[in-house]
C-alpha cells in the first residue's frame, strides 16, 4: 500500500521527479569535483586518509540503492593501483638520507631514457610513495561512490550537447560490462560442455576473444536500436573548434594530473588543471544549446544546495591552508621524514565530504523495485 | 504508406544478393505478416523500411523505398524515427534508460518534444501497452515479456505511423508471446497503425494478418493473400496443414475457424492411443537417475526432491512455466549446477563426482541462447572443437550434413542469421554421437522447416539408442516428437506420463489439433494416419 501511495504522489506532482531520497545528479557532480580537487590540493597522508574514509562512508550510505553496482571492483582497482604505485615510485627514484636497504639496480641505456631501476631505497621515498598511493586510492574511491549513487541516465540527460555522444558511449559501455561478465561465464561453460579441459588462467585467452566479440555485437545492436530511435538526429554537430578546445583541455588536465603525481603537488600542475578545465567548459558552452527536453525536472532541493556548499567550503579550506602554508597541506617527506602536521581546518574539509552520507535516503524508485 | 520499388540489397560481407528487385506497397492500417525461412532476409527487408539498410548496414543498394513519404536514400534512420518505429528481437539490447518512464520518454526528449505533450504521450503509451503499474520500475527488474512491451511503448511515444516488429516474441515464453501479439493486434485495430511483423509462430498471428509477404530466401519477396499462402507454402500452422490435407475450404487459419469442419469430420474419433510413437516399446535400463535431488540458489529452491528416471530410445519433454526449474534440471545433469541434496547418476556415473568436461564425452547440452554456445571462428571449427574435446566419434562433414549446414561451412557463426545460428549450435553441441542429449528450449524463434529437421534428427538419434531430454514451452513440438512429458511446477515433478495422455487432457498444454479434434489426436499426421487405417 505504501508503494501505491508513493506512485500516486510521484505522478501527481506536476511533472517533477519525486524521488525524495536521492540527491540531484548535479549535486553529486559537485561533490565528486570538490572531493577530487581537495584530494589533489594536498599531499598530507593524514588528510588523504580522511578523504578515503569519507568516500567509503558515502558509499556505505548509498549502497542500499546502488542497483547492483558494487564498489568492490573500484576498491580492487584502487588498491591494485595504489599497491603498484608504491614499489614503482620507490624503485624509480629514491633519494634522501635515511637509507632503508639497497635493491639490485638496473640502468637502461641512454636511448631508453637512462632510467635506473632499483638501487638505494630510502624512508623519504617510501613515505612519499605511500602518500601518492593514498591519494590514488582516495580518488578511485570517490569515483566508485559517485558511480554507485547516481542514475547514469539522469546524468546522460544533463550532459551538454557537445558531449552527449561521448556520454552515451560511456553509458552503453557501463551497461556492457555486466553483460560481458555473463557472456564470459556462458562461454566458459560451453567450453567445458565441449570437453575443453583447460581451466583458470590457461583458459583465459580462449575466453577473451569470444567475450569481447559478444560484447561488441551487443553494442552494435544497441547502437542500431538507438539510431532507429532518433539518437543523434536534428541539427548535425559539425563545429570543430569546440571539439578541439575540448581535446586540448582534456590533454592539459591529464598533463596537470600527471605532473601532480610525478613531481608532487605544485602550483604549476594545479594551474594546468584549471586551464584545462576552463577550456573544456568553454568547449561545452560553445557546443550550442541543447535542443532536447525533459519529461521530469530533477528537483533541486535545499539538501543539494548543502552538498554543493560543503564541496566548495572543502576546496576553499584546503586551498586556504596551502596559501597560508599552514597545517602541512603540501606535506613533503624531504629532506627528512617528519610526522605530518595537522590542522583542524584540513580535517574539517574532508569530513564535510561525508555530508551526502547523512542527506541521502532510499529512493522511491528503489523501494518500488524491491516490491 | 510504404512504397518499395525495385529494391535490391547485398551486404558488403556477403557474396549473394539478400534482396533482389523487390516491389510491393502497404496501405495505412494494414497488418502484414513477413514470413519465410530463417536467414531468408526478413530482418533485412524490415531494416530497409526505416533506412537502417543501407545507412547502418553497408552494402550495395538499389531501388527506392519510401515510408510515410520519406525516401530512405535521402533520410537517415534517426530522421525517420518519428514516422517508423522499430522493435528488435532482443528487448534487452534496445534499452537505454534505467526506469520505464525514462525509457518511454527517451526518444521524445531527443526530439525536443514539449514536456506537456511528452507527459500526455507517456501516459497514453503506458495505457495502450497496459504497463501503467510498471511505470516507476527499474528495467532490470522486468521480465522478458514486460521488457518487450516497454520497448514497443517507447517506440509508440514517437507517434509513428508504421511499426516494424522483428521477431518480437522469439525471446518470450508462450504466455508472454500470446499477450504481446494480442496487444499488437489491438494497436493495429485502435490506432490504425501500419504493422509489419516478422514472426515464426504463425498459429498465433496468421488469422489477424491482412496480407503476407513471403521472403523466400533467394532474394525474392512475394506478396500473397494469407489464405492462399497457407494453402500453398511449406510454412503453415497445424490447423491449416490439417485443413489442407483434408481439403477443407475455405482453409481454416485458427482453431475457431476449423471447428465447423471438425464437427462435420467427427471430433474425438479414436480415443484409443494411436501409436505413431507412444513409447509402447519395451524400455531399456534408465540412463538418467535422479533421487531426491534438490538445488537451491540462496533463498530460492530451484529443484525440490526430484526423483526421476529417464530412459534411452525415448524423447522426454520437460515442460512448465518460466522458473519451474527446467533449465536447472538440465544443467544439473550436465554437471554445471551441482545438486545440494540427493544423488544424480548419468550413464552409470555419479554427476556430483565427475567434472563437466569428462561427462561431455557422453553428455551434450544445447543452451537456450545459441550465442552462449559458440566461440570459434567458423562453423566447421565449432564442430571440430567438440569432436576434439570430447573424443566422440564422428566427422565434421557428417554433422554439417545432418543439420543442412554445408553452405555455411566457412561462415563465421556471428555472421549467419538467428535461425541458422540455432542450427550451428545444435550441430556443434550434438556433434559425434553423445548418448545423452539435453536441449534447453531449442525451438525459440525457430522456423517450421528447422523444427521438422530437429524432430527428424532427434528421432533418428533416439532410434540409435540415445536418450533425449528436452525442455520446451512448445506444445506443438512436444506433440510432434515427445514420447513422455514431465511437467515441473515450483521445482517439483507435478505430472509425469505418456505425451499423448498429458497433452490431450490439459487446458493449457494441448496442441492446436487436439483443441480442434479432441481425443488423443496431437498432430495433423495423427488424424491422417487414423484416416488411412480406416480406409476412408
Amino acid at each position: 500500500m505504501a508503494t501505491r501511495a508513493a506512485t500516486v504522489e510521484r505522478t501527481g506532482a506536476g511533472g517533477a521527479r519525486m524521488t525524495a531520497g536521492s540527491l540531484h545528479p548535479g549535486a553529486w557532480l559537485a561533490w565528486l569535483a570538490g572531493g577530487c580537487v581537495a584530494v589533489f590540493l594536498t599531499s598530507n597522508p593524514l588528510y588523504l586518509s580522511l578523504g578515503l574514509l569519507a568516500a567509503i562512508g558515502v558509499y556505505a550510505a548509498v549502497r542500499d540503492t546502488a542497483k547492483g553496482r558494487a564498489l568492490t571492483p573500484f576498491v580492487a582497482l584502487g588498491l591494485g593501483l595504489a599497491a603498484l604505485s608504491v614499489p614503482f615510485n620507490v624503485l624509480t627514484g629514491s633519494s634522501g638520507p635515511s637509507l632503508l636497504f639497497t635493491a639490485p639496480s638496473l640502468t637502461f641505456p641512454g636511448w631508453l631514457g637512462n632510467v635506473t631501476l632499483g638501487g638505494p631505497v630510502t624512508g623519504e621515498a617510501l613515505v612519499t610513495a605511500t602518500g601518492r598511493a593514498l591519494s590514488i586510492a582516495a580518488l578511485v574511491a570517490l569515483a566508485g561512490a559517485f558511480n554507485a549513487s547516481i542514475d547514469h541516465f539522469r546524468l546522460l540527460r544533463m550532459t551538454p550537447r557537445a558531449l552527449s555522444q561521448l556520454m552515451l558511449s560511456l553509458t552503453v559501455a557501463i551497461v556492457v560490462v555486466p553483460q560481458s561478465l555473463a557472456q564470459a561465464k556462458a562461454v566458459s561453460e560451453a567450453q567445458r560442455l565441449r570437453g575443453r579441459r583447460s581451466r583458470g588462467l590457461r583458459a583465459l585467452p580462449g575466453l577473451l576473444l569470444p567475450t569481447l566479440h559478444g560484447a561488441l555485437e551487443r553494442s552494435v545492436q544497441r547502437a542500431e536500436s538507438l539510431d532507429a530511435r532518433g539518437f543523434g538526429g536534428g541539427r548535425p554537430d559539425t563545429s570543430v573548434p569546440p571539439a578541439l578546445a575540448g581535446v586540448a583541455g582534456l590533454g592539459l588536465c591529464s598533463w596537470g594530473a600527471f605532473g601532480h603525481y610525478y613531481y608532487g603537488a605544485s602550483w604549476l600542475s594545479i594551474a594546468a588543471l584549471a586551464a584545462g578545465a576552463s577550456l573544456v567548459a568553454l568547449a561545452l558552452l560553445q557546443g550550442g544549446p541543447r535542443q532536447t527536453s525533459r519529461l521530469r525536472r530533477d528537483v533541486w532541493s535545499a539538501r543539494d544546495g548543502l552538498v554543493v556548499a560543503a564541496a566548495v567550503v572543502s576546496v576553499a579550506l584546503v586551498a586556504g591552508l596551502r596559501l597560508a602554508g599552514a597545517g602541512d597541506a603540501a606535506y613533503l617527506a624531504y629532506p627528512d621524514v617528519v610526522a605530518p602536521g595537522f590542522h583542524a581546518a584540513g580535517a574539517l574539509a574532508f569530513v564535510l565530504l561525508m555530508l551526502p552520507a547523512l542527506l541521502h535516503a532510499p529512493d522511491v524508485a528503489g523501494s518500488e523495485h524491491k516490491r | 504508406m510504404i512504397d518499395v520499388r525495385g529494391l535490391g540489397f547485398q551486404y558488403a560481407s556477403s557474396a549473394r544478393q539478400a534482396l533482389e528487385d523487390v516491389t510491393f506497397s502497404c496501405g495505412a492500417g494494414e497488418l502484414v505478416l513477413v514470413a519465410g525461412p530463417s536467414g531468408g532476409g526478413k530482418s533485412t527487408l524490415l531494416r530497409c523500411l526505416n533506412g537502417l539498410v543501407p545507412h547502418f548496414h553497408g552494402g550495395t543498394f538499389a531501388g527506392e523505398v519510401v515510408t510515410g513519404g520519406l525516401d530512405t536514400r535521402s533520410h537517415q534512420p534517426r530522421d525517420m524515427a518519428g514516422v517508423v518505429g522499430m522493435v528488435f528481437q532482443d528487448p534487452e539490447s534496445q534499452m537505454v534508460a534505467e526506469t520505464v518512464e525514462d525509457e518511454l520518454a527517451f526518444g521524445m526528449e531527443l526530439a525536443g518534444t514539449e514536456p506537456l505533450t511528452m507527459r500526455k504521450r507517456v501516459e497514453e503509451a503506458l495505457d495502450l501497452l497496459r504497463i501503467e503499474p510498471l511505470r516507476a520500475r527499474r528495467l532490470e527488474s522486468l521480465s522478458g515479456g514486460e521488457l518487450q512491451r516497454v520497448a514497443i511503448a517507447a517506440v509508440l511515444t514517437m507517434q509513428p505511423r508504421v511499426l516494424l516488429l522483428d521477431e518480437p516474441t522469439s525471446q518470450l515464453d508462450p504466455q508472454a508471446a500470446e499477450e504481446l501479439l494480442t496487444t499488437v493486434r489491438r494497436l493495429n485495430d485502435d490506432l490504425g497503425l501500419t504493422v509489419l511483423i516478422a514472426e515464426h509462430r504463425l498459429e498465433r498471428v496468421v488469422q489477424y494478418a491482412d496480407r503476407l509477404l513471403y521472403v523466400a530466401g533467394d532474394g525474392s519477396v512475394e506478396e500473397m493473400d494469407v489464405r492462399d499462402a497457407m494453402g500453398s507454402l511449406p510454412i503453415a500452422p497445424p490447423v491449416a496443414r490439417l485443413g489442407r490435407a483434408l481439403g477443407w475450404s475455405p482453409l481454416p487459419l485458427s482453431v475457431r475457424e476449423g471447428r465447423p469442419f471438425a464437427e462435420a469430420y467427427g471430433r474425438g474419433n479414436g480415443n484409443a492411443p494411436l501409436t505413431v510413437h507412444s513409447g509402447s516399446t519395451p524400455r531399456g535400463k534408465a540412463t538418467v537417475r535422479l533421487a531426491g535431488v534438490g538445488v537451491r540458489f540462496g533463498e530460492i529452491a530451484a529443484l525440490r526432491d526430484v526423483t526421476l528416471d529417464v530412459f534411452p530410445g525415448e524423447i522426454t519433454v520437460l515442460m512448465g512455466r518460466n522458473g519451474a526449474g527446467k533449465t536447472t534440471l538440465l544443467r544439473t545433469l550436465a554437471g554445471l549446477t551441482p545438486p545440494d541434496s540427493g544423488t544424480v547418476s548419468v550413464l552409470g556415473r555419479d554427476v556430483g563426482a565427475t567434472a563437466t568436461e569428462l561427462l561431455a564425452d557422453d553428455v551434450a547440452l544445447v543452451p537456450q541462447r545459441p550465442e552462449d554456445a559458440l566461440y570459434k571462428q567458423t562453423v566447421a571449427e565449432e564442430i571440430g572443437e567438440t569432436l576434439r574435446g570430447t573424443g566422440r566419434e564422428g566427422s565434421i562433414d557428417e554433422a554439417l550434413e545432418e543439420w543442412h549446414l554445408e553452405p555455411l561451412r566457412d561462415a563465421h557463426p556471428a555472421d549467419v542469421s538467428a535461425g541458422e545460428r540455432q542450427r550451428v549450435a545444435l550441430a556443434a553441441m550434438l556433434a559425434g554421437r553423445p548418448r545423452l542429449l539435453l536441449l534447453d528450449e531449442p525451438t525459440r524463434g525457430m522456423d517450421y522447416e528447422t523444427k521438422e529437421l530437429l524432430v527428424a534428427n532427434l528421432r533418428s538419434r533416439c532410434g540409435e539408442g540415445a536418450t533425449v531430454l528436452l525442455a520446451s514451452h512448445d506444445v506443438e513440438l512436444a506433440g510432434r516428437c515427445g514420447d513422455r512429458v514431465v511437467l515441473l511446477a515450483g521445482g517439483e515433478v507435478a505430472v509425469d506420463g505418456p505425451a499423448r495422455e498429458v497433452l490431450s487432457e490439459s487446458l493449457t498444454f494441448s496442441t492446436q489439433v487436439n483443441k480442434l479434434m479432441g481425443g488423443r489426436y496431437l498432430t495433423p499426421e495423427d488424424v491422417l494416419a487414423r484416416r488411412e487405417r480406416l480406409g476412408t
